[in-house]
């Protein structure tokens, strides 16, 4: 009888499934089609959190796999996207910070006419928990202040731009951890006091 | 000599059956009586046999398999019931019972991934490594593996072994929620045997001698319940085509989940 580890690939069954040439292919059977999609999700977060990266545009190089010759069409890019955006690992990086009302009624997929998208490749209120710990280190969270340039210097923001610190600032406000004081022209983040 | 033909013939030949229905029943009587006997010292035996080796059964495949077959050349089958006598006493049927349910539980945890078909090679390997820690020095053989989907068959035809080429752990093993059909056998089977893990209708009507619509309707179910996938690409010749794959064939379902 063979052993154990002669059955077993170096690949994580994560990996294989990107060789999988179904994976590129929108599935008809609708948990075929959630089980894909919790794939690519989890392919784009392991992607993503290696070089920091925030924004998935639609040529994403994660999108073409060489090795087997597949890539993902603009149908399926759509699928995608309007799955992260409606199950918060993202935003559309041109609309505001908060994510669409989902209404049932509603057909229109929310990631149509999405040219990127930012992404989380850890969930938001993580991204809340760093913002709570950087106040905390820097003895802020009780009523101190810092500036957007401030916290992007810090290194656990590695990759992150101003557009994605407002996005989730301005969501964080909802835990009453924080409030955000903003330039006259009502976008720019002048600074933001935790509490 | 003419037989004789009359009233007299009638008794006598009444009056020898009743003896022959006597004698039978007395003989029927003695024999239940001694087989009763037999089977309570044949019981007695085979529970002094399996508490002596209780230890052995639990752990060496090579003794419970032997055992097995010594059951059944005496024509018992501890397997076949899955209560009472030979479950409780021989603890054999609880060792197989209890792999039963390891291997439900195994391939259900990742049917997400293959709809609840994978090789017996993967199967074996996630069992092997979440033997109780007890039973470390202890392995678990392909034949209790059969042994054990044998057992589920009175509970359905949810489960079982779909043979595909002489190299026995490159079979299927399948457990899913209702029934496989056996179309859906026949077209796994079809499948494993090819070597490869996916296939186009075109094939499948070659192989099977099916017409197409029979192919088609198989395929259908399999993709409902989520054994099959489908991709649709363009041949070398640039004709779109579709090609359907079997996850459990493809990727190695060895793996844990995460």
């Amino acid at each position: 009888m063979e052993s154990i580890e002669s059955g077993s690939q170096s690949k994580n069954w994560i990996e294989q499934f990107y060789n999988f040439p179904p994976l590129f292919t929108l599935q008809p059977n609708p948990s075929s089609r959630k089980r894909q999609f919790e794939v690519w999700t989890k392919l784009l977060q392991t992607h993503c959190s290696k070089s920091n990266q925030f924004i998935i545009t639609r040529t994403e190089a994660l999108f073409t796999n060489n090795e087997i010759s597949r890539d993902l069409s603009e149908e399926f890019i759509t699928e995608l996207f309007s799955y992260l955006i409606d199950n918060d690992h993202g935003v559309p990086s041109k609309g505001g910070g908060s994510p669409k009302p989902k209404s049932k009624e509603e057909k229109h997929l929310s990631g149509q006419g999405v040219d990127s998208l930012i992404f989380w490749f850890i969930p938001r209120e993580r991204w809340y928990e760093r913002l709570y710990e950087y106040a905390k280190t820097n003895g802020l969270q009780k009523g101190g202040i810092a500036t957007a340039f401030e916290i992007l210097e810090d290194q656990a923001f590695t990759g992150m731009d101003e557009r994605v610190l407002t996005i989730l600032l301005n969501g964080m406000m909802s835990t009453r951890k924080c409030e955000v004081m903003l330039a006259n022209d009502g976008i720019t983040i002048d600074g933001v006091k935790f509490f | 000599m003419r037989r004789r033909v009359g009233v007299a013939s009638v008794v006598n030949g009444k009056a020898s059956d009743h003896l022959f229905t006597k004698k039978s029943s007395e003989i029927d009587q003695n024999a239940v009586g001694k087989l009763g006997a037999n089977l309570d010292e044949l019981k007695e035996k085979l529970k002094w046999f399996a508490s002596k080796h209780q230890l052995e059964l639990q752990t060496d495949a090579a003794f419970r398999n032997e055992f097995l077959t010594m059951c059944k050349s005496i024509g018992v089958d501890p397997l076949a019931s899955s209560k009472g006598y030979w479950t409780k006493y021989l603890g054999v049927g609880t060792y197989y019972y209890t792999l039963a349910v390891q291997i439900i539980e195994t391939i259900l945890s990742g049917a997400d991934r293959h709809g609840g078909v994978m090789l017996l090679r993967d199967l074996w390997i996630r069992l092997e490594r979440h033997r109780p820690k007890f039973l470390r020095d202890s392995h678990i053989s392909f034949d209790d593996i059969f042994h054990a989907l044998k057992m589920m068959k009175p509970v359905g035809k949810g489960c079982g072994y779909i043979k595909t080429s002489s190299h026995i752990d490159q079979g299927l093993v399948y457990c899913v929620p209702e029934e496989m059909k056996q179309d859906q056998t026949l077209l796994l089977k079809a499948v494993g045997e090819s070597g490869k893990s996916y296939f186009k209708i075109e094939d499948m009507i070659d192989t099977l001698g099916w017409r197409g619509s029979r192919v088609k309707t198989a395929v259908d179910q399999l993709i409902r319940d989520g054994i099959a996938w489908v991709e649709t690409g363009a041949d070398a010749t640039g004709r779109q085509c579709v090609h359907y794959w079997l996850p459990g064939l493809f990727l190695n379902n060895s793996f844990e989940d995460d």
